[in-house]
């Protein structure tokens, strides 16, 4: 049976998908967000580099309008960054909090080391202690 | 002189970060029972790990001799001149507020931050330099945020313990001066988990579409589409935190 392959959406669907839920078109959304030319066509309709769908265009507008909303488009300076910074904003003791949690494990690792020393020290006396299978054969 | 045999071991002590912390009693229990040099009887092994373990402090970028500590990167490496102070200083915020977009809880964002540093120091000499130091941080950060939230929901049958889920808007919520911030938390909740991180990334932290594409293990295409659907999603909510 031969498969059919989704052809690149026009960029009036292009928009509509971007206004609509994620699962109402899933063939779309995974066809989108695996295509290299259509996710770049989408981030240029954002962006102002090519023309708007001749079909709906005033919705297109909006759409894509709103989508810069955050600023430009690498925002770190943007609304969007502030406001997230703003809600999710870094505890001030954190780097504290980091440097005893590392050097806990630290401690850690060293008490692990000494507690393989201990188990090697066992073990190296036993070999020195024991005879070896070759001073265990008794001549024939 | 100490009489030998004078200290006593209590055992372990509890677990912190999920290792068994030992008092700190242990190296001096050590010296007490072993006393000085302790002997040729002693296997080589083990006389190398004690005097690495009782000169660590002065030692600190010294390799185990067996194992347990990772070694240090040295020489040429492409994190050989960075201390903890500076990978803290550099790379908290952003591992904390990916954290953050995963997780949605704060307390539970501090801890996989912690676990990051740590995972981030022990195996800093793994870093080829392939890639941004960066882009490989935040890889680490998302994944400890992914599998401690996978590990959480596993195991949590608390409500109270669960991370914060997104919650609709009510009029009890509807603080006045709280509301903008309050519904831009919500939308952000309202984002899947991956569009959470890539907003975060890409429009607090300015990462590359090629960055997050390679710290979250998804195609660029991906991050190009959701950060667009996401900053759709987000536009109204947005305007409102702005006025």
């Amino acid at each position: 049976m031969r498969r059919r392959h989704l052809l690149h959406p026009s960029r009036g669907r292009l928009t509509r998908w971007l206004d609509a839920e994620p699962d109402d078109d899933p063939r779309l959304t995974h066809h989108v967000e695996t295509c290299d030319r259509c996710a770049t066509l989408l981030d240029d309709l954002a962006a102002g580099t090519v023309p708007m769908p001749s079909q709906g265009s005033g919705h297109a507008a909006e759409v894509f309008g709103s989508v810069d909303a955050g600023g430009a488009p690498i925002g770190t300076g943007g609304a969007l960054a502030v406001a997230i910074r703003d809600a999710w904003a870094v505890p001030a003791e954190l780097p504290d909090r980091i440097h005893q949690a590392v050097g806990r494990r630290e401690r850690a690792d060293r008490e692990l080391e000494l507690l393989i020393g201990l188990v090697s020290i066992a073990k190296d006396t036993a070999e020195l202690l024991l005879p070896s299978e070759d001073e265990r054969e008794e001549p024939t | 002189m100490r009489e030998r045999g004078a200290t006593r071991l209590d055992g372990p002590g509890p677990l912190v970060d999920g290792v068994v912390t030992w008092p700190t009693s242990v190296r001096e229990l050590l010296l007490d029972l072993l006393g000085p040099p302790p002997g040729a009887f002693v296997g080589d092994r083990a006389v190398g790990a004690l005097l690495f373990t009782l000169n660590a402090e002065q030692t600190p970028q010294a390799t185990s001799p067996i194992g347990g500590r990772p070694p240090r990167p040295g020489g040429d490496h492409p994190a050989a001149d960075l201390d903890l102070d500076a990978l803290v200083a550099e790379f908290a915020p952003a591992v904390y507020r990916l954290a953050r977009s995963v997780v949605r809880d704060p307390a539970l964002a501090d801890d996989v931050t912690q676990d990051t540093f740590i995972k981030v120091w022990r195996s800093l000499a793994d870093y080829r330099g392939e890639g941004s130091l960066r882009g490989w941080v935040l890889r680490i950060a998302h994944n400890t945020a992914v599998s401690t939230l996978r590990r959480v929901r596993d195991t949590a049958t608390d409500p109270q313990r669960l991370p914060e889920s997104a919650a609709p808007i009510t009029t009890n919520r509807v603080v006045e001066g709280r509301l903008a911030a309050e519904e831009l938390q919500t939308a952000l909740d309202q984002l899947d988990e991956l569009s959470r991180e890539i907003v975060v990334l890409r429009e607090v932290e300015g990462c590359s579409y090629d960055e997050i594409a390679d710290a979250l293990g998804v195609p660029v295409p991906t991050v190009k589409t959701r950060l667009l659907r996401a900053r759709r999603r987000l536009a109204t909510s947005l305007e409102a935190w702005r006025s």
